[in-house]
């Protein structure tokens, strides 16, 4: 745990958020526009392998029982007409984050580049956000003071010029990250030609996990808002 | 922009290139260590299997590649988590309770080594009164039985079993047991691993290649049978999976998924065929069968006779359909090909054994190699060339009668699959073809009689002429450069033994040529059965087999058993059984094991010797695994091996162990004088990188790799752990070692692999009738095996007393016996599910989440799992997942002096003398535990009587609530 403490300190360091409540080096570039990140998931090529869970896991150090990324398995039809989705979750970076709203000391910022944040200097662990966010993509690490914690699309790996460990670690490439205000290759692809959708836009939050796939996994994405749901099929 | 290490989180941040070993399917990590401990690993961007195939060039410089990183999985996320589990075990261990007790001391190297050598009255402190024979007293090159001498000397009672062995090692250990020891009984796991499926392809290739799949990376249509393709296979998910995964996606593929379980790549498959267990071959002669009738079969190419015409057509292999076979019972060669020699007289010698076709559109027959094109469905009578008139038929047309033997009615009812899916499948493959093949892994056979389904399912590809091309059914293209000679000589050495005799798992020998059977006919008794089976026609690797063996001392005794890296007692369908084996002195006089923690099978050792991991270790070169690409991947250690060290500084591992035990004993090929040079002088082999430096060098030299190149010497030397080594070589070879080691090894284009369509490696012929198969004889029946497709029905003909067919899988965060480590895999999933279909449960009245009673005929106690209930199997079938339900690797508690000492974890799992278990380690069912037994060879577990195929897919079990 202190190697984890260490790392997290350094972490929040190095992104000046002791200072300064926007860190510079992720939302402003040498141009003085702002990247606009996102990233999409591929549901038809989402192999549900969990590398993107195992890495981000160790990336990120989240305490035990406790993961920024979950792979919500889902199974369409009856037999013999049944086939397995799996829907990658984690925080959507809402446009208008309902656990921003929910928290009375200002701890978590929208961020100009989209992704949603936590200060830790401000949390104070008592986890309004944890059930406002309705795919339970925060947690609290009693590590350190029940702090909350969530996906932040690897900020200090973006920091490094390095993609998000779960984009990295992605076998099939089904997660595909980039800039929306200056899109390039497959993200560019991706964004023009394919059908895309969100999970947020169902309450008009939009945010920055998009998932592409036909409109029958489109019709599919309601369920991961089925946060009790346990379908282990180890 | 400061260059390569800012993407490294400090200057002291390491970088190494090498292989992983979570898996078997050799992908390339590029893996960050700082301090001894490994900070991350990411993909290799050199190699192809982290890059969906297609890798940066091995140009790039280093600098550039480090901003660029492959895929992974997640087995390799967890290395750090395996390497520095605290049930590691870090000391030589010596057994002070009965065998399986699971009490230990540790032993002192020395002492081991001579305990081991030499034998004696080693645990007379015990109560134990025998005299434990030593390795020395098996140097002797008498008989093991003067009975019966070609069972070989009594160096033969040394056997040596092999679970994960990795190339390299595997150099390493047949060097210790084959060549200075002199023991045939080096016995590999091929048969756990997946032996059905290599059967089928052993059949269809004479042996010549036993790993072929569907290319993924131009096939527009893949049928697939018994491979998890989104969560094991060889190459992985990470590599064949994704690459499935999308092309899919793009609309450039199709994959069709056969199975019982609606597999996570069902998620994007066209179709999912849910068969029942065991019958692959039946849906594959159906649909052989319906393109046959409806003439939509690669007719054109099944009727090239040879190479040449093959690769007219964009094939780098022909298949025999032409080939004419004599078929007379009453003639000696009834069964064998034609021969040119057998028509005319008037043939040159290298002519005389050509095989014969009928020239097409006419009655000639000519040599293969005379025509483009020759005659495909014959059964004629000719006059052979003493003017004898036989009938011939070609190889098709023995394969026909063998797939008409049934109507595909019959086949949809065998395989559970409606008739209609079975011609909508075989459209589709004809429509794609010849970029329709099959992919088939450890599912598809892996059961009794699986020789023959998996034979119909690789003949698939005859008819769809996907053989040895692009898109098609093809080998890899092998390794890039060899290890074996070069500067220094590898394999050979002064004294070097030839290994003779029988294998204790009869593999690759013939019960017609042992003295049992001569002994038999002679005295007039019954010549079959033979005590146990024999395997002429096998790819071999039997392990199963060979533990029979061993238990029954047949066909002689053995003396002294090692198990490397080896887990039988949990990994073998039924190794339960083996437990009474192992425990028993009699059967195994001396039990040693070379691993890295205390597992179900090693609890019975005598002697446990602590291994290093594939982080400290494992130095290797891996060639591809089937399909495509041509490689030479390299492992180096990533950190220093954490196990303490002799008093000469070597660290205590496989190695080591075998260096002091060859050296104790005299054996050639170790020690001082070992290694010759082509520079004639002798190289010692005193240590583990005196072996592989050397291996690497030749490898780099016969590839004729730079030894100028600055950026990558550099970066070997500032970053990997083997370079402290590098004075065992010159400067110049050291340097272009530091070229190969630098990329992790050499790795050449896709393209490479072909002249534009066609295959240029692996077999150049197939067979659809094969001669040898049906030449041999069964021992057990005395009877020929069928040489052609046929179906032949599993053995589980169903069971009202246990209504389900029990299968296994294995999950994508887990391997099979050995990754119960992995912390995040446990912590996600803490133990595995008895999968049942929704609607059986329910007629069972059981619900999602019960715990229910699984029981079989050979475990009528039965064990307890969850209950899932899931629509994603079919009905009548349970699915446990591999990996779980460990009693050993940390899930039972032991007994070690000096507990704190000898656990990597120290006092974190050890109290005075108890090692305290871990009861995480444990949950979950081990489905091996319910494999039926045979009750016709002595309880052991059972086999396939062609290839020794252990059986995975025909137990029966019933599920009842707890």
């Amino acid at each position: 745990m202190i190697e984890g403490s260490r790392r997290q300190l350094l972490k929040w360091a190095s992104l000046g958020l002791f200072g300064l409540s926007i860190p510079k080096s992720i939302d402003a570039n040498v141009q003085g526009t702002y990247p606009s990140y996102a990233m999409i998931v591929d549901l038809e090529r989402c192999m549900g392998c969990e590398a993107c869970v195992v890495s981000c896991k160790i990336d990120q150090n989240t305490p035990q029982g406790a993961f920024n990324i979950k792979i919500k398995s889902i199974t369409i039809g009856n037999f013999p007409q049944v086939r397995p989705i799996f829907v990658p979750v984690q925080c959507n970076h809402c446009d208008n984050p309902p656990c921003l709203s929910a928290c009375s000391k200002g701890a978590i910022k929208k961020l100009k580049s989209g992704i949603v944040i936590t200060d830790w200097r401000l949390c104070d662990g008592k986890g309004q956000c944890i059930k406002a966010c309705p795919i339970g993509a925060r947690h609290l690490d009693e590590r350190f003071g029940n702090r909350s914690f969530k996906c932040d699309l690897c900020i200090e790996r973006l920091e490094k010029g390095l993609k998000p460990a779960c984009v990295e670690t992605c076998p099939s490439g089904a997660r595909i990250f980039g800039d929306l205000n200056n899109p390039k290759g497959e993200f560019r692809e991706y964004i023009s030609k394919k059908h895309l959708f969100q999970y947020g836009a169902r309450f008009g939050r939009g945010g920055r996990i998009f998932y592409a796939g036909n409109e029958n996994l489109e019709s599919m994405i309601p369920a991961v808002e089925n946060r009790d749901e346990k379908r282990d099929f180890s | 922009e400061k260059g390569t290490f800012k993407y490294l989180s400090s200057p002291e941040t390491r970088v190494i290139h090498t292989l992983c070993l979570g898996c078997n399917a050799r992908c390339g990590i590029k893996a960050f260590s700082r301090d001894g401990k490994i900070e991350t690993v990411t993909g290799n961007p050199y190699h192809p299997y982290n890059t969906l195939g297609q890798p940066i060039s091995l140009e790039t410089p280093l600098e550039k590649s480090l901003k660029i990183s492959g895929s992974v999985c997640g087995k390799a996320k967890e290395i750090s988590n395996y390497v520095f589990s605290p049930y590691r075990i870090l000391m030589p261990l010596k057994r002070v309770g009965k065998r399986g007790e699971g009490k230990f001391e540790p032993i002192e190297w020395e002492r081991l080594i001579t305990e081991i050598v030499n034998g004696g009255r080693l645990f007379s402190h015990l109560g134990e009164d025998r005299h434990v024979p030593g390795l020395k007293d098996l140097l002797s090159d008498e008989s093991i039985d003067p009975d019966a001498p070609e069972l070989g000397p009594k160096r033969n009672g040394f056997c040596f079993m092999t679970g994960r062995l990795q190339h390299g090692r595997k150099a390493f250990i047949d060097r210790f047991v084959k060549y200075a020891f002199g023991s045939v009984n080096r016995i590999g796991h091929t048969d756990i691993c997946g032996l059905g499926f290599r059967m089928g392809n052993y059949a269809f290739t004479e042996g010549e290649a036993v790993e072929l799949k569907a290319d993924p990376w131009s096939a527009k249509y893949i049928i697939i049978f018994g491979a998890n393709v989104y969560e094991a296979l060889q190459p992985g998910l990470n590599t064949y999976g994704a690459t499935l995964a999308k092309r899919a996606r793009n609309g450039d593929l199709k994959f069709v998924i056969v199975d019982p379980r609606a597999q996570k790549a069902s998620a994007h498959a066209h179709r999912w065929v849910p068969i029942r267990p065991g019958q692959d071959g039946a849906f594959a002669l159906g649909i052989i069968r319906w393109l046959i009738e409806n003439k939509r079969f690669n007719r054109q190419y099944l009727e090239a006779p040879n190479r040449q015409a093959a690769l007219e057509l964009g094939n780098g292999a022909y298949v025999n359909a032409t080939h004419l076979v004599v078929w007379d019972e009453n003639d000696p060669r009834h069964g064998k090909f034609l021969r040119l020699g057998d028509v005319s007289s008037d043939v040159s010698k290298e002519e005389k054994d050509h095989f014969v076709v009928v020239k097409k559109g006419g009655d000639e027959l000519v040599s293969y190699i005379e025509v483009k094109c020759a005659e495909l469905n014959v059964d004629k009578y000719i006059e052979d060339g003493e003017g004898k008139r036989i009938r011939v038929r070609s190889a098709f047309n023995i394969m026909q009668e063998g797939v008409f033997e049934h109507s595909i009615e019959d086949y949809a009812r065998f395989s559970g699959v409606d008739k209609e899916t079975i011609e909508e499948v075989a459209r589709e493959f004809s429509d794609h073809a010849p970029y329709a093949s099959v992919c088939q892994y450890h599912g598809a056979g892996n059961y009794v009689n699986g020789t023959y389904a998996a034979y119909a399912v690789a003949a698939l590809n005859a008819l769809s002429g996907s053989l040895g091309r692009k898109g098609g059914y093809i080998t890899s293209g092998g390794g890039l450069s060899s290890w074996k000679k070069g500067s220094y000589d590898l394999l050979n050495f002064q004294g070097k033994r030839k290994p003779r005799g029988i294998k204790i798992s009869r593999e690759k020998a013939d019960y017609r040529d042992s003295t049992e059977y001569r002994k038999k006919q002679s005295s007039g008794e019954k010549t079959y059965p033979a005590t146990r089976p024999w395997f002429p026609f096998t790819k071999g690797g039997l392990s199963v087999e060979a533990l029979s063996g061993i238990d029954t001392k047949y066909p002689y005794p053995i003396t002294a058993l090692f198990l490397y890296f080896f887990n039988p007692v949990y990994s073998i369908p039924g190794g339960n059984r083996f437990k009474a084996t192992l425990s028993d002195p009699d059967k195994v006089p001396l039990l040693v094991s070379i691993d890295i923690g205390i597992n179900e099978s090693n609890i019975y050792a005598d002697y446990i010797i602590p291994d290093i991991t594939y982080a400290e270790g494992h130095y290797g070169w891996l060639s591809p695994h089937a399909p495509a690409f041509k490689f030479t991947a390299v492992r180096t250690p990533i950190i220093e091996p954490i196990t303490p060290k002799t008093r000469d500084g070597r660290p205590i591992c496989l190695e080591t162990f075998l260096i002091d035990l060859a050296e104790a004993m005299n054996l050639p090929g170790f020690g001082q004088n070992a290694i010759p040079g082509k520079d004639s002088r002798v190289y010692p082999l005193k240590q583990a990188e005196d072996f592989y430096l050397r291996g690497f060098s030749n490898i780099a030299e016969n590839a004729n790799l730079r030894c100028d190149d600055t950026e990558a010497i550099e970066f070997v030397e500032r970053n990997y752990p083997v370079s402290k080594y590098k004075a065992i070589l010159t400067k110049e070879e050291w340097r272009r070692v530091c070229v190969l080691l630098s990329r992790g090894g050499l790795f050449s284009p896709y393209e490479n692999c072909f002249w534009g369509e066609a295959f240029k490696y692996g077999p150049k012929r197939f067979t659809i009738y094969n001669e040898g198969l049906s030449d041999t004889v069964c021992s057990i029946t005395g009877r020929r095996f069928y040489g052609s497709l046929r179906y032949v029905p599993p053995i589980n003909q169903g069971d009202p007393d246990f209504p389900f067919t029990l299968i296994s899988y294995k999950q994508a965060l887990h391997t099979q016996s050995r990754t119960i480590w992995h912390k995040v895999a446990l912590e996600l999933h803490p133990q595995n599910f008895v999968l049942m279909n929704q609607g059986d449960a329910a007629r069972l009245k059981l619900r999602d989440g019960d715990l229910v009673w699984v029981k079989s005929r050979s475990n009528r106690d039965g064990v307890v799992g969850e209950l899932r209930t899931t629509w994603t199997i079919r009905p009548g079938t349970v699915a446990i997942s591999i990996s779980y339900g460990h009693k050993g690797l940390g899930a039972s508690s032991l007994k070690i002096r000096n507990a704190k000492h000898v656990m990597l974890g120290g006092e974190t799992v050890t109290q005075g003398d108890i090692v305290i278990s871990d009861q995480s380690l444990g949950k979950g069912i081990n489905p091996n535990e319910l494999s039926d037994l045979d009750y016709d060879f002595g309880n052991t577990p059972l086999i396939d009587l062609v290839g020794g195929i252990p059986d995975f897919s025909s137990t029966c079990v019933r599920v009842e609530p707890v």
